[in-house]
């Protein structure tokens, strides 16, 4: 978990890609798949408009939990434009920047109207972060090929439920 | 080519058509965090022919073997003996997020193997998004879509109980796949009603087999594995010993999951308001109704209760555990149909033009010639 914060406004924590800002409000990606969650989607494109994002510290702290005082004293300021001092920070950024591009294809907004993002947007958030995860380079050394219980069972059940949906589908139903 | 994968909470199941057959693969979806500080356990358990894994050098027991050597660590008093799950509640566990990940991924490519052909359809099941959780799928979804892109596959999702649907055929009055299905897993319980193949009502719940063990382990004070082995060995709906708390406390709680699950769907149904001419028939799939008796537990449940349908009635599925996948099967099937290339139409045969006076040719002007 990393605790950042933004231009001295208000402390962030970071936790992956889940986002919570200190004093109530919080901003759960897994949460902000949630359409209703729009208010949390605002919020998270107010943060990613910030050009400066101050590292305070890598915490255990639980999300739920206020941050302390001495947190905030013990803070390392890291440009969001050079990110070179903090691989982790690094990596995180660059994700910002994926998120933000596919908010800004997703969302409609502008003066007091706020943004409002379909589930489509949901979907592409979510898509990211799974590519993201996916895509992580931990090294897996396995030792077997096939690892499952393999049954065989003779059934030709399953020819004739295809021939039954295709029936339904050729009658456009 | 194509298959199918129940990706469940419990057991992850792989299915491919092959000749008359159906190949099942199945594997538990949990694993073992080992301490391998000291270098023979990884010999000792390689030669026992577990199945491992080192993730950035962390040594993992996958599938059936965490099980097994989590039952012997405990019994022997061993911390950090505890079982793991990469899902929680139907969907990817978010406490275990990153390894959960890679042990899902490794699980699935040991499961299903390469994809025989390039971009080979594999219909995966999906739950619904539960009524009674903030839990949402969307993650889920697109995380299962990246593991079987990335071993070669065209993923396509597809709702857990409507698998079922596709899977056992439930009929209302001559329409088939006509029913309700309701999916019983270790996560959630999924519930679909299909009219002709095609969903009309769908929700699910979270607090099925697994919530049932953890609260009877509190309950009774026996550890969840221990709960988990009774429920699977000893329980039996039709003659339950209330002398014993831990089968007390499961029959306890299936009846409120079930009295929960039915008075939900009555609810929705309402709210649809639509009227079937045709009692409505239901299927019952997955582990958590595996237990001798279930099916009787549940007409019982069902006529203690005020229902705004007609039930046909109750039948569980031919194959617990393997129905949810066998119906992403036959929906990869016919994906895999629709997308094969359309074979090009031959020419046109011109009609024979029958001779009538009209339309008679004249005859070449030399033969005439000749003839005269």
């Amino acid at each position: 978990m990393f605790v950042l914060q933004n231009n001295g406004r208000f402390p962030i924590i970071i936790r992956d890609l889940n986002f919570h800002i200190e004093g109530g409000k919080s901003i759960d990606m897994d949460m902000t798949f949630r359409r209703e969650m729009t208010e949390a989607s605002v919020d998270l494109k107010n943060l990613l408009r910030c050009k400066k994002i101050v590292l305070l510290n890598k915490t255990e702290y639980n999300n739920e939990k206020p941050l302390p005082p001495q947190i905030k004293r013990d803070s390392t300021v890291i440009e969001k434009t050079d990110p070179k001092g903090n691989e982790m920070l690094a990596l995180l950024l660059k994700k910002f920047g994926d998120i933000e591009d596919v908010l800004k294809q997703g969302g409609v907004g502008g003066g007091f109207k706020e943004p409002e993002y379909t589930n489509e947007t949901w979907e592409k958030l979510a898509d990211l972060k799974a590519k993201n995860l996916a895509d992580n380079d931990k090294e897996v050394i396995k030792n077997f090929e096939n690892i499952g219980n393999t049954t065989e069972k003779k059934d030709n059940s399953a020819m004739d439920m295809l021939d039954i949906l295709n029936n339904l589908d050729n009658q456009g139903e | 080519m194509s298959s199918g994968l129940d990706g469940g909470t419990g057991f992850l199941v792989g299915a491919r058509q092959e000749g008359e057959n159906i190949k099942f693969n199945s594997q538990r979806n949990c694993f073992l965090v080992i301490d391998n500080k000291d270098d023979g356990i990884e010999t000792m358990l390689t030669q026992a022919g577990a199945k491992l894994v080192k993730i950035d050098n962390k040594l993992h027991l996958l599938g059936e073997d965490a099980i097994i050597f989590s039952n012997m660590l405990s019994n022997f008093g061993t911390e950090k003996a505890t079982l793991k799950r990469p899902m929680k509640d139907g969907v990817i566990n978010s406490q275990e997020e990153t390894s959960a990940i890679n042990i899902i991924s490794t699980l699935v490519s040991g499961i299903l193997g390469k994809p025989n052909t390039e971009k080979e359809v594999c219909v995966y099941s999906i739950p619904s998004n539960p009524l009674n959780s903030e839990k949402n799928n969307t993650f889920h979804k697109m995380m299962f879509k990246q593991i079987l892109s990335k071993l070669g596959y065209e993923p396509i999702a597809l709702n857990e109980a409507l698998a079922a649907i596709y899977a056992e055929n439930p009929v209302m009055g001559d329409m088939p796949m006509s029913g309700i299905a309701i999916s019983m897993g270790a996560g959630q319980v999924n519930v679909c009603m299909a009219v002709r193949g095609y969903p009309v009502i769908e929700f699910s719940m979270v607090g099925s087999g697994d919530y049932i063990d953890r609260q009877v382990s509190i309950l009774s004070g026996q550890p969840q594995s221990v709960v988990t082995k009774i429920k699977e060995k000893e329980l039996n709906f039709d003659n339950v010993d209330y002398s014993n708390i831990v089968l007390a406390g499961l029959d306890i709680h299936y009846s409120e999951l079930l009295q929960n699950i039915m008075g939900k769907f009555a609810a929705k149904f309402a709210e649809s308001g639509k009227v079937y001419e045709f009692p409505i028939e239901i299927v019952i799939t997955g582990g958590t109704a595996s237990p001798p008796g279930f099916e009787n537990k549940f007409k019982n449940v069902l006529s203690e209760m005020e229902l705004p349908f007609e039930v046909k009635g109750v039948r569980m599925s031919s194959d617990m555990l393997n129905t949810v996948a066998k119906g992403c099967l036959i929906k990869a099937m016919q994906e895999e149909k629709k997308r094969a290339p359309k074979p090009v139409p031959a020419p046109p045969i011109p009609a024979k033009v029958e001779p009538t006076p009209e339309n008679k040719p004249e005859p070449p002007k030399e033969n005439i010639d000749k003839k005269e």
